[in-house]
């Protein structure tokens, strides 16, 4: 397991100015390095890991005692037993006519949908408010217009737009997730070191050459946090976006199981998001100390 | 010539709404083979000067020619050194020195083999595969500089390549820089604040000084070949002309007059 970000750096593209620095008025520093540092084995990290495991067990005890003392309803905390055998028999039995599986199937479909659009839309975007001061005052305001606003609120918006077939789903979900990578995209795009620039175009790079070959390669990583901020970000939009004419999704079994009182099933299509949350993090973590692992040492 | 600056008057918009000239009228002919250097106290436009020449600067009056064609924007017949030595670090050591093969567009197999030829130049033979951040200050800069080269540039620009490394470090390249000059027969302008690294390494010696930044010594130098002559390593910086030509220098630089 990696060293959690902290939280500052997590935020660091959100703070950056919204006029942006004049480009090339300043000299730039090279973009920090955005993967966690790495770190020398045996410095208390698998102490973290033990207390951090603790912590776990002792909320899920904590969790079991509440339910099991009948100090807490079932109707509003069912035991954790109940629930992972609920969790069992939605994988195997299904709940509103689909098994976990499809629930699950149908849910990562629309998120990884909505990460391709927003990457494809992101990343262009991005480079133009990096790039250009045209790109930037016409995108900018567009951004930081839409990166407050919560899903829920623009839901109907798009309903009326797009009516209430998946495309619905997906662009909610890609709205949420627009702005964090644009944002990531600029700041790395930005932040590229003059010296790094000019060393190409002393060498008679295209402009192109050097935007693919030097540009890109150098806002990676600022990308890669951009992504994965946008994930989460698009997980927590997973609810309202299925709260449309959905007849699979996670977000859709939290909902109908909330209709029935199935506090059990809540409680479980909770968890699987967690689950399925966290493995993506890692994931995109392994992915990114792959790509841009270089980023660590600068 | 090889390099001509004719007339180079470079202004800078200052915070307060009035123009700052950082250099004025600075006219300056280059003949190939020679290995000059630009000397002069921080903040005198030395650095300024080399830009414009690389056209990283274009804003300026006069006339800059590379084998008499006029340059402006920055081209692959300038190679340059920075101080900084801006490895790509998502690239090897290999992959950066033949990062101005691959902008050409030539096939990775000769891009490697020419890397490796580059690299064993500046001394840096078998280390193609480390990454750029495996490698020491003084290798770092090394790379940089057969990364420079192997674009076969028509004169060399070194803006204080070695001005970020240790002492020791620093007087092992001085005499890479004089081995490479001398094996690769490149023109090369140099720009330094460093006196001892001045008079050691050119064979003619330009002194910026005053604001705007004027040219106050321009004379040859031979300390570079004498010490070329006696093989690397062995010093000419302790014979007394040496000294005595620092003393001069130093006073230029400061006075602004020989």
């Amino acid at each position: 397991m990696s060293a959690p970000v902290p939280v500052s750096e997590l935020a660091l593209p959100f703070v950056v100015p919204a006029e942006g620095l004049p480009r090339g008025a300043v000299p730039v520093e090279p973009a920090e390095p955005v993967g966690p540092a790495r770190r020398p084995r045996g410095d208390g990290s698998s102490l973290r890991l033990a207390v951090s495991l603790a912590t776990i067990v002792g909320l899920i005890a904590l969790w079991w005692a509440a339910s099991a003392s009948g100090l807490v309803g079932k109707l509003f905390l069912p035991s954790p037993a109940v629930v992972i055998e609920r969790l069992g028999r939605i994988a195997t039995e299904g709940f509103v006519d689909a098994t976990l599986a499809q629930h699950l199937g149908a849910s990562l479909a629309r998120v990884f949908a909505a990460l391709i659009a927003s990457l494809a839309i992101g990343i262009p975007a991005g480079f133009a408010i990096g790039l250009s001061t045209v790109g930037r005052g016409v995108l900018d305001p567009i951004v930081e217009f839409l990166r407050p606003i919560p899903p829920l609120a623009y839901l109907p918006l798009v309903v009326i737009w797009a009516g209430i077939g998946e495309t619905t789903k997906v662009l909610v979900i890609a709205l949420a997730m627009l702005p964090p990578i644009i944002i990531a995209t600029s700041t790395g795009v930005r932040g590229v070191a003059r010296d790094r620039l000019n060393v190409a175009r002393a060498l008679g790079a295209t402009r192109w050459q050097v935007l693919r070959l030097v540009v890109l390669p150098s806002a990676l990583p600022s990308i890669f946090t951009g992504t994965r901020i946008a994930l989460g970000a698009g997980w927590s939009t997973l609810v309202a976006a299925e709260l449309v004419a959905a007849t699979r999704g996670v977000g859709f079994m939290i909902q109908s199981a909330a209709n029935f009182l199935a506090t059990d099933v809540v409680v479980a299509g909770i968890l699987v998001i967690a689950a399925v949350a966290f493995a993506l993090e890692f994931a995109i973590r392994l992915l990114e100390r792959s790509l841009v692992g270089w980023a660590t040492y600068g | 010539m090889k390099l001509t600056i004719d007339g180079l008057t470079v202004r800078f918009p200052t915070p307060n709404g009035t123009t700052a000239t950082i250099l004025e009228d600075i006219t300056l002919a280059v003949p190939a083979g020679e290995l000059v250097v630009l000397l002069g106290a921080s903040g005198c436009g030395k650095s300024t000067l080399l830009n414009a020449v690389a056209g990283f600067n274009q804003a300026y009056d006069g006339v800059i020619r590379v084998e008499g064609r006029q340059v402006h924007a920055p081209g692959a017949d300038r190679g340059v050194v920075l101080q900084t030595d801006a490895l790509y670090p998502w690239l090897n050591a290999r992959e950066n020195v033949g990062f101005g093969l691959r902008i050409k567009g030539l096939p990775k197999r000769e891009r490697d083999a020419r890397a490796e030829e580059a690299l064993a130049l500046v001394g840096l033979a078998g280390k193609g595969d480390h990454a750029s951040w495996q490698l020491s200050g003084g290798q770092r800069q090394r790379v940089s500089l057969a990364r420079a080269l192997i674009a076969d540039p028509e004169i060399l620009l070194m803006d204080e390549p070695l001005g970020a490394l240790d002492a020791l470090t620093r007087e092992q390249m001085q005499d890479l820089v004089l081995d490479v000059w001398r094996r690769t027969g490149k023109t090369i302008l140099f720009v330094t604040h460093g006196l001892d690294e001045a008079l050691y390494l050119a064979t003619r010696l330009i002194v910026l000084a005053g604001r705007p930044g004027r040219i106050v010594v321009d004379e040859p130098s031979d300390f570079g070949r004498r010490s070329l002559a006696k093989g690397v390593g062995a010093s000419v910086k302790s014979a007394p002309d040496f000294s005595a030509a620092r003393e001069r220098l130093r006073a230029a630089l400061f006075e602004g007059t020989v």
